[in-house]
C-alpha cells in the first residue's frame, strides 16, 4: 500500500448504509460485503455488474490532510475502484453544475496523488445507461 | 460522413469488413455510413437488452448477429460513446467469436465521460459536449428518433424527471 493511502475509514456524517446481497454481484472483487451509502451507489454497482466490469467498493482512503501530530484530518474515499481500468470512481447524484465541492476534492486528490486516476460518475451517466435497457433507477 | 467513409476505406481496402450496429439508435448512422463507404462490406445488426433472473442481472444480445464473423474484420458502428461500457461489452462479446479484428466507429463521442478505455474506438465523427441530442436515429424515451437531423435538446425541453438527470 502506498504511503498516505489507508484502508477505508468512514468519515463523520456517514449515512446509514444500503444493504446489498453480495452474492448477487458477479463482478465484485472486494473481500467484505459492500454496504452502499445510498441507492444511487447501488445502482452504479448493478450497472458495472451488468457489464461484467470488475469492481471494488471503497477499497482505499486517500489522506488529504494531517494535523501536526500526524493524525488524519481529511481524507477522500472514492466510491468504486475498477481494477482492470486502474480507475477510481466517485458517484454523485447532484447536477453537474452543483458538484463544485466534489470537484475540489477530486482536484486535491489529483494534486497530491498524480498517479491516481479518478473520475466522477454522474447520475446522468446512469440515466443514459438505464434508458438503454429501460431500467428504473431510484429517485 | 464522407470523411469517415474515406478513413475507413483507407484502412480496410480489400478486406470487406462487417459493419455491426446495435439497434435502434445507430440505424440511421449505419445507413449513411454504409452509403459513404466505397468498398465492399457486409451489414449486420444486434440488439442489446438487460435481463434479470431474480438474483442476477446482466446485458445480453436480444438479437444476435445473423452470420458468423470468424476471420472477418468487424467494425462496430455506434451512435454515441460516453462511458464506453456498452461498446466494451460488444467488443468483448464479439471478440470471443475469433474475428480477424474488432474496431469501432462512433458518430458522437464524449471521451471525458469514459470509464472503460479498452473499446477499440478508431473513428470518431464529432466530439461533443455533455448535452443531450435527439433525431437522426437518437431518441429520448423513444421521442424524436425520427427527426431527420441531429438536434441538441436543451434541458428545459425535457420532462422534469429527465431534467433532474440532465
Amino acid at each position: 500500500m502506498r504511503p498516505g493511502v489507508e484502508r477505508a475509514v468512514r468519515e463523520p456524517g456517514y449515512r446509514k448504509p444500503v444493504r446489498s446481497d453480495t452474492h448477487r454481484f458477479q463482478a465484485y472483487r472486494g473481500k467484505e460485503p459492500p454496504r452502499f451509502a445510498n441507492r444511487i451507489e447501488l445502482e452504479c454497482a448493478r450497472i458495472l455488474d451488468w457489464y461484467a466490469i470488475p469492481w471494488e467498493y471503497e477499497p482505499t482512503s486517500f489522506v488529504l490532510e494531517r494535523d501536526p501530530q500526524g493524525r488524519v484530518t481529511r481524507a477522500f474515499t472514492p466510491d468504486f475502484y475498477l481494477p482492470d481500468e486502474n480507475l477510481y470512481i466517485e458517484v454523485t447524484v447532484m447536477k453537474q453544475s452543483l458538484v463544485t465541492r466534489k470537484n475540489r476534492k477530486l482536484r486535491e486528490l489529483r494534486e497530491q496523488y498524480p498517479d491516481v486516476n479518478v473520475k466522477l460518475f454522474y447520475r446522468r451517466d446512469l440515466e443514459r445507461l438505464a434508458q438503454l435497457y429501460r431500467l428504473r433507477l431510484a429517485s | 460522413m464522407r470523411e469517415l467513409g474515406a478513413a475507413i476505406e483507407a484502412d480496410y481496402d480489400g478486406r470487406e469488413p462487417v459493419l455491426v450496429a446495435p439497434l435502434k439508435s445507430s440505424a440511421v448512422f449505419l445507413s449513411d455510413l454504409s452509403r459513404a463507404l466505397p468498398i465492399l462490406h457486409a451489414i449486420d445488426l444486434v440488439e442489446l437488452a438487460g435481463y434479470t433472473d431474480g438474483r442476477r442481472g446482466g446485458v445480453r444480445l436480444l438479437k444476435d448477429l445473423d452470420g458468423p464473423i470468424e476471420g472477418r474484420d468487424v467494425l462496430l458502428v455506434t451512435d454515441v460513446v460516453d462511458t464506453g461500457l456498452t461498446l466494451a461489452f460488444l467488443t468483448r462479446t464479439l471478440a470471443q467469436r475469433h474475428p480477424a479484428s474488432v474496431a469501432a466507429v462512433t458518430l458522437l463521442d464524449r471521451p471525458y465521460r469514459r470509464l472503460v478505455e479498452k473499446i477499440g474506438l478508431r473513428y470518431v465523427g464529432f466530439t461533443v459536449p455533455d448535452e443531450l441530442f435527439a433525431g437522426y436515429g437518437l431518441g429520448l424515451e423513444e421521442r424524436w428518433r425520427a427527426l431527420p437531423d441531429l438536434h441538441y435538446v436543451p434541458a428545459e425541453a425535457l420532462p422534469a424527471a429527465a431534467t433532474d438527470a440532465a
